[in-house]
């Protein structure tokens, strides 16, 4: 399924908090976002954190027990900051 | 390399503004951390071991707490040797309040001239290991021959882009510091200046036999149990002894999930029988850039006067090591060991004679 | 007495135009989170590892890092970013020099003393440098970004070269193409030039 609107906004937001080389369109919403797929290492978990935090007013903490989960696909993130944004 | 005599120690913490204060009060069981507040969502509420001062104005601060350690510590006799300043912060706090610039030169001046210093001025920043770097250099210099006397000052106070830092990167904990803890949540940071004056001519006391260094950048903010090991290693045969002969190690054991994980399972690997442990973090805070030298001066006043830190949150015992209750009977040999951000693994090998 | 051989040398005051895209060449892929001082920096000690030939450094060398002003940029970034809300994470490490040298370490698969030094001058740099240095030797550097950016790095071997051929050198001479042995005698910096 292609990304939606909002995951494209989000995919822009991880881009560019990120500086990643890929375009924000050549995110696969379903790929994994750590290790393998994007490449994000536990630091860029903390960046992107912050920058969601400053963007959607959602608190992600590097100690949540559900982080492999929300932090899985681009899917699955923004379902996670869209379920719980102010 | 020649031991380095330790002639002088100063010391201002949470516990007190030199190191008789700051021992009677950790026999007391010590102080509870003050609060600082931070801006933003991931920010709140975070405890912080403040040093009790009214003085505002930061620089006026640092310098009132500056000499005051530094002629705790007879620095008056040393001043034509090598000052060594450890920092992680330098004055950022005073960058902060529109009364300085970053510089790290005009902040060695500064330093200096509070102290009438007229020897050579190093300032040593390798994040939180800074002070042990700086021991580690002064000994090499005195070794030299190029000095007779020096001063290591560590020196970290209060600034909000090392709290604001530490909080960004979510290594902060909300309660208290828990070193080797089952529910260990993060660090609580602490401010302190503190100083060791160092001899190449022989003193009763404490003397330093050597000390080691590992950078490993395999992990930017953490540390490795294999450069725990090497770093072990090396301090040992820096300072010419076996393994068996340490009494005592001053861990790191700040009362991260991770890093206290990482470093116990160093301490098993490196050592067949791991020495009696103990930690200062839950006494006065992690103070970064000055706290190896902060925590050499409160550990050997401590031995001395047979205080010991007390530890009242349960053992994490899944990391097969556990911080001793009290002193060991007999504490000679004794290691310090720091561990930090950039990869940094610190440790310094000190006899009592 | 110490004396050493310069068996390699980055001395780039300013770098060159290009020297980004040189980095990136070098590292095999743009770096994206260390800011422009640490880039400038692993650029300079690069480029003065591969002059000297080595992939690595032994694992009793010692790098040592020194600069006038540092990460002021960063901390400059930081401080802003301060006021309303906390800084982000890669942005305050890049405010510890120190991070440098975790890089330049990971980057050459190498372990061992690495120590970054503020504000001092660059013969101060290796007087500390040289009454530690074993017999690995030195990776010493000089890093500094204002006015178009510094980054002289020296390749440093212990040696045996005697002779009467040193000169008197003022700090700055360290970094000149023209020197092949740097010595320490007493408090004194002494080079000797290329033939």
């Amino acid at each position: 399924m292609a990304a939606s609107a909002q995951e494209k906004e989000l995919a822009q937001l991880i881009v560019t908090s990120l500086n990643l080389e890929v375009s924000a369109d050549e995110i696969d919403p379903e790929a994994a976002l750590y290790g393998e797929g994007l490449g994000l290492d536990s630091i860029d978990i903390l960046e992107l954190s912050l920058a969601i935090s400053k963007t959607y007013g959602v608190q992600l903490k590097s100690d949540d027990a559900d982080n492999n989960k929300i932090f899985s696909s681009l899917r699955n993130l923004n379902a996670h900051i869209q379920q719980h944004r102010a | 390399m020649k031991p380095v005599y330790l002639s002088g120690r100063g010391l201002a913490c949470a516990l007190g503004q030199d190191v008789g204060t700051a021992l009677d009060v950790l026999r007391r069981d010590g102080v509870p951390p003050s609060h600082i507040s931070l801006p933003g969502m991931l920010g709140g509420n975070f405890p912080y071991y403040a040093i009790h001062s009214q003085q505002s104005d930061w620089n006026e601060r640092a310098r009132e707490l500056v000499q005051r350690v530094a002629a705790e510590a007879g620095a008056q006799q040393a001043s034509s040797g090598a000052l060594f300043i450890a920092t992680s912060s330098f004055d950022i706090g005073a960058v902060e309040q529109g009364a300085a610039k970053a510089d790290y030169r005009a902040f060695a001046e500064k330093i200096a001239s509070w102290l009438d210093w007229s020897g050579p001025v190093y300032v040593i920043s390798t994040a939180c290991t800074s002070s042990l770097n700086a021991l580690i250099a002064a000994q090499a210099l005195l070794d030299a021959g190029e000095v007779t006397e020096a001063l290591v000052l560590g020196v970290e106070l209060d600034n909000r882009l090392t709290l604001g830092g530490f909080a960004a990167l979510q290594l902060l904990s909300t309660g208290n510091s828990k070193p080797f803890g089952a529910t260990r949540d993060g660090l609580v940071l602490g401010e302190a200046v503190a100083a060791l004056r160092l001899s190449a001519r022989p003193a009763a006391g404490w003397t330093m036999l050597g000390g080691a260094n590992v950078v490993d950048g395999s992990q930017p903010t953490g540390a490795s149990a294999s450069a725990v090991v090497s770093m072990y290693q090396r301090a040992l045969e820096a300072s010419g002894l076996a393994a068996e002969a340490i009494d005592l190690i001053k861990v790191q054991a700040a009362g991260s999930p991770g890093n206290d994980a990482v470093e116990a399972q160093g301490l098993r690997e490196a050592f067949q029988v791991v020495p009696a442990l103990v930690s200062l973090k839950a006494a006065i805070g992690h103070t970064m850039g000055a706290s190896g030298a902060a925590e050499i001066v409160l550990l050997t006043a401590c031995l001395e006067q047979d205080v010991w830190p007390k530890y009242t949150d349960e053992t994490d015992a899944a990391l097969g090591v556990a911080l001793a209750a009290a002193a060991p009977g007999k504490a000679r040999r004794v290691l310090a060991t720091i561990l930090g951000f950039g990869g940094s693994h610190a440790s310094v090998v000190l006899e009592r004679t | 007495m110490k004396t050493f051989a310069v068996t390699g040398r980055c001395i780039a005051a300013p770098p060159p135009d290009d020297w980004r895209e040189s980095l990136t060449q070098m590292l095999g892929a743009k770096p994206r989170r260390i800011g422009t001082w640490a880039e400038l920096g692993l650029y300079g000690a690069l480029r003065c590892m591969a002059d000297a030939g080595e992939k690595t450094l032994p694992p009793d060398a010692q790098i040592w890092l020194g600069s006038r002003r540092g990460t002021y940029a960063a901390t400059d970034t930081v401080l802003d970013q301060l006021r309303e809300d906390l800084p982000m994470p890669l942005a305050f490490l890049q405010t510890q020099p120190s991070q440098l040298l975790a890089m330049l370490a990971a980057k050459m698969d190498w372990k061992g003393h690495a120590c970054f030094v503020a504000g001092t001058d660059p013969g101060a740099l290796l007087r500390l440098a040289a009454a530690q240095a074993g017999n690995g030797g030195i990776l010493l550097g000089w890093l500094d970004e204002m006015a178009g950016g510094e980054t002289n790095w020296l390749r440093l071997r212990p040696s045996a070269e005697a002779g009467a051929s040193f000169v008197a050198a003022a700090p700055d001479m360290l970094f000149s193409p023209q020197i092949s042995h740097v010595r320490l005698d007493k408090l004194e910096l002494k080079a000797r030039l290329l033939a």
